[in-house]
Formats: C-alpha cells, sequence, structure tokens
C-alpha cells in the first residue's frame, strides 16, 4: 500500500557535515560543485572562505562547518560546494557553501517535519526550519537564508564599524 | 508590457529630458532676451511636450503646456516681452509637469495649487505689457485699423499627408482639429483620390484637407500645427487678403469652391507648386516671409537629422554588452596564455591578432557608456541660479570643460557630491554684495565649475572667488571639538582635511542650505566609493576650490598585477608611480614620531612611508628573501606597497565583490585572471588609513 500524502511534497537536497545530515529546498540550490580552488578575501571571519570563480561570476563561499562552530575539515574527494540563492537583504545573490558530501535529492512530506527541538541540538535554532525521520536518524531542514543573512550580516557590519570607528581617528594621524 | 505602456515609457524619458533641455535654454533666455534662436527652442520643446503627453494621454499635462505654449508663443511674437516673471514661471511650470509626469499625474492640493499661480500668471503675463495690449474685440478684429498682432488673417491650408502618414503614428485628422483652437475654420475633406475599393488599402490615407482659416495668429502659429508631418506631406498654407466688403461667410464658400473646382481640374498639379493666379492673391508679406521660412524649415530639419543619428539604447542592455565584453578579455587573456605555453608560432600571430582586436572592442564598448558631464554642469545652473537668488548674492556660473566624456553610472554617482560642494560655496564661500564691494572685490561673484582630463582619471574642479576659508577657524573648531590638540602643528593640508571630518562646520550659524557640519564628510565617501579622491584648497579672503579625481569607468581598468603569497592583487595601474626592489631601496628606517613606529624607505632622495602588503592583508607565511615595492600616488602624496612579486600589466574587468561583501574596506572588486583565479582589486586611496588603525591598534594591545 501506497504512503498516504497528506502535505505538500518538496524536494530536498540532503549533504552531511560532521555526523548530522541536513537538508535544503531543491529551490534554494543553483548547483553543486566539487570542491574548486578559493580565493582568500582578507579580513573577513573564519567562515568565510573567500570566493570561487562560477563561469566568470565571483561568487563567495562559506565553510558551514566552521559556520556552524565545528572543526575545519580536511578536504577529500567527497567534498562538495553547493551553489544557493540566498537572500541578502531583499537581494538574490549566490553563495557557496562547502560541505563534507552531497547525498541525495528526496522528497520529504511537509506533514512529517516536525518543528526543531529547543535542545539537544548543535546548531543556532533559527537556522532549522524543521526536523525529520531520515533513514536510521534525523535530517535537519535548514533555513539558508538565515544562516547566511542575519548573522553573517551582523558580524560584518560589527567588524566594519571597527574600521570606520578607526576611520574616525585617521585625520588626527595623517599628518 | 503592452503598447501603450511602452508610449507612456517612452514619453516620460522622452519629456524629462526635454524638460532637462528646457531649464538650459530658459536660463540662457535669461542671459541674453533678445536670443531668438534660443526662444525659438523654448517654444519648440513646449510644444512637444504638450504633442507628446497628448498622445500619450497624459490629458493634465496636455492642457497646462498647452497654455504655457500659449504665452510663449505670444512671447516669440513680441506681444509680451520676456521678463524676468516669465522665466520664473515658465521655470515654474516646468517643475510642474516634471511632477506630473513624475506622479503620474496626481494631483495633490500643493500642486494644483501651483498650477493655478502659474495659470494665473499665464492667463495674463506680464502686466506692464499686457495693459499696452488691449483685449481685442470682435469690431476692431474686423476693422482694417486694428494693430497687427489683433488683425484678423485667414489662411487657405492645403494640407495633403502621405498616403503612409498612420505608420508614422500621426492623425491628420487630429491634426485638422487642432486648426480650430486656432480661430474659425472651414474644412473640406477631398475624397477625389480616394482608389476604387478593390485598390484601397485600409491602412493608407487617400484623403487631403482644404481649410481656410480666420486667426489673429501668425502664419507660423498655422505651421507650428503641421510641425510634426511637415516632412510627410505636402502642405501648403498662403495668406490671403481678406476684402472686407464682402461677408467672411460668402468668401470662404466662393474661395473654398473655386479651390475645389482647381483641385478637380489639376488632379496632377502638386500643391507646393502653387499655381499663378495665387501667388498674385498671396500677400506681399506672405512672400516676403517665405524664404526665411524656408530656412527655418531646414534647419529644422537639419536638427531632426542629428537627433535621428542617435539610438536610445537601455543602459541595461548596454550593461549586458561591456559584461560580455568584458568576459571576452578574460578568455582573450587565456588564449594569450596557452598560445605562449603552446610555443605555436601560427597560434601566437592568431592570439596577437585577436588581443589587437580585442583592446579596440574593449575601448569603444567602454566608449558607449561614455557621456559628456556637460548635461550634468548645465543641471548646476538652475541650482545656482535659485540659490544665490534666494540668498541675495549675485553669482555668475561659468562652466568648462563640459564635454570631458564620463562613465554615465560614474556621473550619475556624482551628482549628488557636486551639488552640495555648489551649495557651499554658494551660501559660506560667497559673500552678499555689499561685503564683496566693501572688500574691493567685483559685486559679482563668480562660480566656475570645469572638468578635464588627466591620464586615466578624470579631475573635476569647483572654485568660487569668495571669502575662502579660515584656517585659524577650522583649527579653532577642530581643537574645540577634540579632533587635534591645541599644541600639534598642521600644514595647510591638514587643516583642510579637517574638512572632511564628520562634524566639523565652520559655519556661524545653520542654514536651510547647509551649515550642519554633514556633508564634506559624505561627499569624501561618496567619492571613495567611486575609487576617486577630493580635496579642498583655499586661500582666505581670496578663493576655495574643491578638487574631484575620479576614474574614467567603473568597468574596466588598467592593473598591474602584484602576488602576495599564492595569491594574486591588482593595483590600479594610474596610481602607480614606479616600482621598486626593496633592497635596492637602501636599509629600512625607522623613526619615533609621536610615540608611533614610521616605515620609511629611502626613494629618490625622500623618505617614503611603505606598507607591508602581508601585514596588511593578515598573511602569516613567511616573506620570500626578495620583495618589491609598488611605489603609489595619490594626489601629492606617495606611499610604497610591500608585496612578494609585480606580474605585470593586466587588463582589469571589474567584479563588484556584491552584497557579501558590502562591508569589506580596502577592495574595490575582484576580478578573473586569464588562469581563471580570482584577484582582489585594491582601493590605494584607502589602504594607508586602514593600515595606520591596525597598526595603532596592535601598538594598543
Amino acid at each position: 500500500m501506497e504512503k498516504e500524502i497528506k502535505g505538500i511534497v518538496e524536494q530536498y537536497l540532503t549533504f552531511v557535515l560532521d555526523s548530522e545530515t541536513y537538508a535544503v529546498s531543491v529551490h534554494k540550490v543553483r548547483e553543486v560543485l566539487e570542491m574548486v580552488p578559493i580565493t582568500r578575501v582578507p579580513k573577513m571571519p573564519q567562515f568565510m572562505k573567500g570566493v570561487l570563480n562560477l563561469r566568470g561570476n565571483v561568487v563567495p563561499v562559506i565553510d558551514l562547518r566552521l559556520k556552524f562552530g565545528l572543526e575545519e575539515a580536511e578536504k577529500t574527494v567527497d567534498t562538495s560546494i553547493i551553489i544557493l540563492e540566498v537572500e541578502i537583504d531583499g537581494d538574490m545573490i549566490l553563495v557557496g557553501a562547502i560541505t563534507d558530501s552531497v547525498q541525495e535529492v528526496i522528497e520529504l512530506d511537509s506533514d512529517t517535519i516536525e518543528p526543531a527541538p529547543t535542545i539537544g541540538v548543535e546548531i543556532n535554532n533559527n537556522f532549522i526550519d524543521g526536523m525529520c525521520q531520515y533513514k536510521e536518524g534525523f535530517l535537519i531542514l535548514l533555513n539558508i537564508d538565515s544562516v547566511l543573512s542575519v548573522e553573517e550580516v551582523n558580524i560584518l557590519s560589527a567588524k566594519s564599524e571597527m574600521l570606520s570607528a578607526a576611520a574616525e581617528n585617521d585625520n588626527k594621524e595623517t599628518k | 508590457m503592452s503598447t501603450n505602456d511602452l508610449i507612456v515609457k517612452a514619453f516620460i524619458n522622452e519629456t524629462s529630458e526635454m524638460l532637462s533641455e528646457l531649464e538650459g535654454f530658459l536660463l540662457d533666455l535669461e542671459d541674453n532676451p533678445e536670443d531668438k534662436e534660443t526662444l525659438n527652442a523654448v517654444f519648440r520643446v513646449m510644444h512637444t511636450v504638450k504633442g507628446s503627453s497628448g498622445m500619450a494621454g497624459f490629458e493634465v499635462i496636455y492642457k497646462f503646456a498647452h497654455q504655457v505654449e500659449e504665452t510663449l508663443d505670444n512671447v516669440r511674437k513680441g506681444v509680451v516681452s520676456f521678463s524676468e516673471a516669465v522665466a520664473n514661471k515658465t521655470l515654474e511650470a516646468r517643475d510642474i509637469i516634471l511632477e506630473l509626469i513624475h506622479n503620474g499625474e496626481e494631483v495633490t492640493p500643493d500642486l494644483q495649487a501651483k498650477m493655478d499661480a502659474v495659470h494665473d500668471f499665464f492667463s495674463n503675463p506680464g502686466d506692464s505689457s499686457q495693459s499696452a495690449q488691449p483685449a481685442p474685440t470682435q469690431s476692431e478684429n474686423k476693422s482694417e485699423t486694428a494693430p497687427v498682432g489683433n488683425k484678423l488673417n485667414r489662411f487657405e491650408i492645403d494640407f495633403r499627408p502621405n498616403p503612409g502618414i498612420f505608420l508614422s503614428g500621426s492623425d491628420p485628422l487630429h491634426l485638422v482639429h487642432e486648426l480650430e483652437l486656432l480661430g474659425s475654420v472651414v474644412v473640406k475633406a477631398k475624397m477625389d483620390n480616394v482608389p476604387p475599393l478593390n485598390h484601397l488599402k485600409a491602412e493608407q490615407n487617400y484623403v487631403y484637407w482644404h481649410c481656410i482659416l480666420d486667426t489673429e495668429k501668425q502664419i507660423s502659429a498655422v505651421k507650428d500645427v503641421f510641425i510634426f508631418v511637415e516632412s510627410d506631406s505636402t502642405l501648403e498654407i498662403k495668406e490671403v487678403q481678406i476684402d472686407t466688403a464682402v461677408q467672411a461667410s460668402v468668401s470662404e464658400v466662393a474661395v473654398s469652391s473655386q479651390q475645389e473646382a482647381k483641385s478637380v481640374e489639376q488632379p496632377e498639379v502638386k500643391a507646393a507648386a502653387p499655381a499663378e493666379g495665387e501667388v498674385v492673391e498671396a500677400k506681399d508679406v506672405a512672400q516676403a516671409k517665405e524664404p526665411s521660412d524656408q530656412v527655418n524649415s531646414d534647419d529644422k530639419k537639419k536638427a531632426a537629422n542629428t537627433i535621428g543619428d542617435i539610438i536610445r539604447v537601455d543602459a541595461d542592455k548596454l550593461d549586458k554588452f561591456v559584461d560580455l565584453v568584458g568576459e571576452l578579455v578574460t578568455i582573450q587573456a587565456q588564449l594569450e596564455q596557452t598560445s605562449r605555453k603552446v610555443n605555436d608560432l601560427e597560434l601566437e600571430n592568431i592570439s596577437e591578432n585577436f588581443q589587437r582586436l580585442m583592446e579596440e572592442l574593449r575601448d569603444s564598448a567602454l566608449g558607449l557608456r561614455m557621456v559628456p558631464i556637460g548635461s550634468t554642469f548645465s543641471k548646476f545652473r538652475r541650482i545656482v541660479r535659485d540659490i544665490s537668488n534666494q540668498l541675495g548674492k549675485k553669482v555668475s556660473f561659468e562652466t568648462e570643460g563640459g564635454d570631458t566624456e564620463l562613465d554615465k553610472t560614474v556621473i550619475d554617482r556624482l551628482n549628488d557630491s557636486l551639488v552640495h560642494i555648489i551649495r557651499n560655496s554658494l551660501d559660506h564661500g560667497i559673500e552678499v554684495p555689499e561685503q564683496r564691494l566693501a572688500s574691493s572685490k567685483p559685486e559679482e561673484a563668480k562660480l566656475t565649475i570645469s572638468a578635464r582630463h588627466a591620464g586615466g582619471d578624470v579631475v573635476i574642479e569647483i572654485r568660487d572667488d569668495g571669502k575662502g576659508i579660515s584656517k585659524k577657524r577650522v583649527l579653532e573648531k577642530a581643537i574645540s571639538q577634540g579632533l587635534v590638540s591645541a599644541d600639534e602643528k598642521l600644514s595647510d593640508d591638514d587643516i583642510f582635511k579637517l574638512l572632511f571630518v564628520n562634524g566639523l562646520s565652520t559655519a556661524q550659524e545653520v542654514s536651510r542650505i547647509s551649515g550642519r557640519g554633514v556633508g564634506m564628510d559624505v561627499v569624501k565617501k561618496q567619492i571613495e566609493d567611486l575609487s576617486g579622491t577630493v580635496s579642498i584648497y583655499s586661500e582666505e579672503g581670496k578663493y576655495t576650490k574643491t578638487i574631484l579625481t575620479i576614474p574614467l569607468t567603473l568597468a574596466i581598468i588598467d592593473g598591474l598585477l602584484v602576488k602576495i603569497d599564492k595569491d594574486f592583487y591588482v593595483v590600479p595601474l594610474s596610481s602607480v608611480e614606479s616600482c621598486l626592489e626593496k633592497a635596492d631601496a637602501l636599509k629600512t628606517v625607522k623613526t619615533e614620531d609621536d610615540n608611533k613606529v614610521r616605515k620609511l624607505v629611502h626613494y629618490r632622495g625622500h623618505f617614503l612611508p611603505y606598507i607591508p602588503m602581508r601585514d596588511f592583508l593578515e598573511y602569516d607565511t613567511p616573506a620570500p628573501k626578495r620583495e618589491q615595492i609598488v611605489v603609489i600616488q595619490m594626489e601629492n602624496n606617495f606611499y610604497g606597497m610591500v608585496v612578494d612579486e609585480v606580474i605585470g600589466d593586466h587588463q582589469t574587468v571589474i567584479k563588484n565583490l556584491g552584497k557579501a561583501f558590502k562591508n569589506l574596506k580596502g577592495f574595490s572588486g575582484a576580478t578573473i585572471l586569464g588562469n581563471g583565479q580570482i584577484a582582489l582589486i585594491l582601493n590605494v586611496g584607502l589602504i594607508p588609513h586602514l593600515y595606520e588603525k591596525l597598526s595603532k591598534k596592535a601598538g594598543n594591545e
């Protein structure tokens, strides 16, 4: 007998970070790349790995492990970069996210998705849209917009405020 | 997008442009009220605005513009003299129309009040001239002794549009109706050219018209009705003497029937070549006028042709094109690299040819986005005029180098800064006339804005001959705000630099125009965002000048490629003075200066401060034994940038780093190298400030 579908079925791309499996909506995914050379951008938070060349476009890349406070891992043949479409300040931009490995595209019934528990999850609760059962374990559905927008912008502007505060002293010093 | 939307969009674009032209014309006219040419231009613009607003369905504008046009026409005919009041009101009218266009003809009460004011003025323009011009009455019109302006003129108009006139979007019938606005008119539509039904093409026009118009207007007003279809039609306008003994209606019938007979008799004869009898009938005045009118319409045609040579292109399309050329430049660099590796002479030849063509293509692609800065300058005339009037100051505004070309995006982004600087000059710099006379300066102040090319940059200078900047007051203010300590000795340059610090204003009181101390710091930021620099020079009591240096384009630059560790960076070549080996630069000198360590190298007899880029860019790998120094020139200052290796010239297609890095300072973008690797472009103007902050922080820790 076929499984009864109650809610809306959507497709998700699953990937692995450390020992956990995560998923993002396929609508957010532009493409998946193998590990490619990344150009470092100085003065950025650690998780901002730099920029990559996506057919002539300069695309920023973040390391999701570092973003979630995990240890940086050795890059292996499985290491993949997911190119995501993310909304920052109302604009759609492309961002690459480094993951340990990309698994598969699955279909999830929205009714099987449960809200994230407030405790027992390693990453910030705001980043999670929900959780659901997957194989023997759990699947964490990421809200990629919040992973990349709010927090990141805050960190960056905090850093730049430091710089601009210093810039105000410049006129004293340039003589 | 529907056709109608397209029409409205085209109308908005076109009219906005014409209105800014109009502003320039009006200001010209104010300086030189006798200039008929400009007056005609003003009239033409208003006429076109009226016409196209009617076509695009902007009824409010149509009616409003019609009235303004009417008055302008009277000015043109000399019935009303061109006064400052007329100029003022026409400028106001222009602003109102502009507002109406942009808010979709939503008439707010405020706007309505403004419109009414203008309306009242135009229905009774210039009281003095009006009083000398008694309102014409019917009886006067008919009498032969009536003044020229009021005399009823009769015109015979033979209007034969081309069969294809509908294709150009004109409706001939509409024009015929427009004649009714001028006076009483009898219209006969002639059908004799209409072919039998089986030959008739529905989209062609076969009808022509014969009209007899009695109007107070001159022949030019009648011609203006047909101004847009002149080239597409055979048009003949003749002035006929009115036989006062014959009743108007009778003569109308007589003439029209006579005309009718004629057109039936000689359908082959082109109306443009009038038959003999008609010439005799035509008034001497009309004949004498004919040649000059001919010249006029020739001129108009010429003008129309020049306009025809310009193609309007969507800015997005252009950007896309420039982007593609940018991609090509990248590919070409790859090809060059590969061909060198392969070491095949034939391939190298191709690559070289490709490179040459590519450079040409790049230059012309970038040239497409270049527009003369003059259009921006002319906008400032209005600002200068309005503000100086408001402040009771006399200012002559001069522009130089308006044909200097700059990237359109750069010009757009410059606008606010320039307005700010000009306002500053008018408000703080230039004195009121009495004060100027007292300090034995000419009563009228001079404000000059000039633009010129200097290498890859454009230098814009705004200069006034006002009271200048008091260095003492700037210094006092800065000390009182704790920006500098009282015992510090500052050079003139440094004092003027204080003007860019947020919160410092030396204005005695805050006016509505400026003086709140915000502003110059914003200007500085805006200019730096364009990778430009700004500086102020002044001599107290004599002048103030503000100099902006802006790169020509934001899209592709010549860069110097340098390497640090495994990464590449690009330095804009325009700011590179020279390159040298660090070892050659004698010994590194460290001097104690205000408890701050300065790193200096000896360079051409001077001590040059340098920035180790490895420190600045936070590399922790050891530096190579041989490092190189790129000497950067910023206006009159130099500094050195220590890098691992200087690679060479690089055609740099600038890619925006995007929103993710919007707060990142010290870089103005990124570029993609021939091998696909990304190189960041250094913002050499900002780096010294950022570095000093960095080393200060390190020193504190």
